[in-house]
């Protein structure tokens, strides 16, 4: 089924929206959540959390591409559930290992009190997305945004493991770079 | 011992705060842009592996520039081959009665004919850099740039298939001899011209977005984005907020291209920013359109505190719009108004917890503001009444 067929379902209040959006997106908000939060309970809870989300929204939200309006929800959800589990013990899987890369892109200078608003910050970030090659924005994205593991962004993209490195690498020392010189501090 | 105890408490907070700030790189990330976030999805998916290269597809504009530039060619060429033998039949005297005839005719057929399937081929050729700026915002400058080239150079293909002026000009030069190079010149000099933009700067770039606009297509930027100096000095500015509530700082301004035509209804947008929070001001004078105001003393026509969440449940289908998108006179707007407007529902607060909502505020003098964002009734309501 057609986005637009399925927002009409949204619209016209039709539980069917959900299962529609279900079969559409489940699997996708599912790898979403999964990447972040490694356990499959949780994810679980936040893929419904996203319908909810999703079904109280529409209407009157309209959204252009239903892909990545759920996709972002699931990412936030996932993301605060990350946060409390976080406080109560250090998680596992991919999401650990790129919070630690990302870590390597924070200016040296680090001071909370200063910190640059969350919005500012997303502006900047998106400009900086823009400076990059196309290649190494779509590996900097379905690593940092979709949480994968470097084999499997090799693996979608037809590259060698090794050419996904170091484009991160590159990418992150780049990123540090640009904050600095933007005078950001996080 | 105990001085490195203290380095060691030091840092691990170091590392907590690194990692803390990780995360709100990793949050940040959430607003990445959607095209973005689409092309890194789409990308991989459409066939489950990209090669190392570039596809073949993706050098679809210059393929098409190229075919502009064979086709101008073309056209020029053969123009000039007709206006040859044509001057070259009367000069030298060469011809016989039927060379005579069919030259007569061919200079007026043959230029319209060979342009009309240019004009075609090109229009088909062109189609491709057409379609890529209908949909893109957010492009880097030089990108925008590059792109705006290349729309440059399906435009004109699309200009000469579309304009008969031109072409009656370019046939007109041919039979009145007033030169065959000249007309190529102009021909591949514009198409040149449009390359000298993609370098020549933003300035040159956005002339040549101004003639592909006059030109018809419909996929040319169609707002200029404006600081917020440049808002408030708009024609609108009038209507922009002097207070705002507390931390919220400056996100983006933009008005519609060619507000200056009086056929086109002002407009104004901005957007302020505070963490996750986010207001949004929409700032139109729309004279053409009759705009509806709600009765405020029908709060079910507009007060979402009388409906639960799901809205689509239980608000009453006739209300939908109203509820929706209620507009208020500026004269009935009050704190109580906002109120009814600004709420934080359970389950579905958002990100923050700060509250929502929107509605419109329509003025005597016929400019409509349109609010949506966070914040409590009394900040809105104070920003609302600093515009009076």
């Amino acid at each position: 089924m057609k986005d637009t067929q399925i927002l009409e379902l949204y619209w016209a209040r039709k539980e069917q929206a959900i299962t529609e959006t279900q079969q559409a997106y489940g699997a996708y908000c599912y790898s979403v959540a999964w990447h972040i939060l490694f356990d499959r309970e949780d994810s679980d809870e936040c893929v419904n959390d996203t319908w909810l989300r999703a079904w109280n929204a529409i209407p009157p939200k309209r959204p252009g591409k239903l892909s990545l309006f759920l996709g972002t929800i699931t990412r936030n959800l996932a993301l605060d559930r990350w946060k409390k589990r976080h406080t109560v013990k250090r998680g596992g899987g991919e999401m650990t290992i790129a919070l630690d890369e990302l870590a390597e892109c924070v200016p040296a200078s680090v001071n909370t009190e200063d910190a640059v608003e969350a919005a500012e910050l997303e502006r900047l970030l998106n400009v900086f997305l823009h400076t990059l090659s196309r290649r190494d924005c779509d590996i900097f994205l379905r690593r940092y945004w979709y949480v994968e593991e470097y084999g499997e962004i090799a693996d979608r993209f037809g590259m060698n493991l090794n050419t996904v490195k170091t484009s991160l690498f590159r990418t992150r020392a780049k990123l540090k770079g640009y904050l600095e010189k933007e005078g950001i501090t996080l | 011992m105990k001085e490195s105890r203290e380095d060691q408490d030091q840092s691990r907070e170091d590392q907590e705060q690194k990692e803390r700030a990780a995360l709100r790189l990793m949050e940040a990330l959430s607003g990445a842009d959607e095209e973005l976030l689409e092309r890194a999805r789409g990308e991989a998916e459409k066939t489950g592996r990209m090669r190392a290269g570039k596809p073949l597809w993706q050098y679809g504009r210059a393929w098409a520039a190229v075919l502009c530039f064979l086709v101008v060619g073309a056209v020029s060429w053969g123009g000039l081959r007709l206006m040859t033998m044509r001057m070259g039949g009367s000069d030298n005297n060469s011809g016989n009665a039927y060379d005579a005839g069919q030259q007569s005719q061919t200079p007026e057929k043959g230029p319209e004919l060979s342009e009309g399937e240019a004009g075609a081929d090109a229009g088909e050729n062109g189609a491709a850099p057409q379609e890529a700026p209908c949909g893109f915002e957010g492009f880097d400058q030089e990108k925008k740039r590059e792109e705006d080239g290349y729309q440059g150079d399906g435009q004109d293909a699309e200009g000469q298939r579309g304009n008969d002026q031109d072409e009656g000009s370019q046939s007109g030069n041919i039979q009145n001899g007033a030169g065959q190079s000249g007309n190529s010149q102009s021909g591949t000099g514009k198409l040149e011209n449009d390359q000298q933009e993609v370098s020549r700067g933003p300035e040159a770039a956005e002339d040549a977005i101004g003639e592909l606009e006059t030109a018809g297509c419909p996929a040319a930027p169609e707002r200029q984005k404006l600081t917020e100096a440049q808002a408030r000095e708009s024609e609108l500015g009038g209507y922009v907020p002097k207070v705002l509530p507390a931390g919220y700082v400056f996100e983006e301004a933009s008005r519609k291209i060619g507000e200056e035509d009086s056929q086109t209804p002002s407009d104004l947008r901005l957007i302020w920013c505070r963490g996750m929070d986010s207001i949004t001001l929409h700032i139109t004078r729309d004279e053409t359109q009759e705009i509806s105001v709600v009765d405020v003393n029908a709060p079910e026509t507009y007060d979402q505190r009388l409906y639960e969440i799901p809205l689509g449940e239980s608000v009453p289908r006739e209300y939908w719009e109203s509820v929706s998108n209620p507009v208020f006179a500026a004269e009935d707007l009050s704190l109580e108004v906002i109120e009814s407007r600004m709420v934080s529902g359970a389950g579905d607060s958002g990100d923050t917890d700060t509250p929502r909502g929107n509605f419109a505020v329509l003025y005597s003098d016929g400019v409509l503001v349109e609010f949506s964002g966070r914040g409590t009734a009394e900040e809105i309501w104070n920003m609302f009444e600093g515009l009076e």
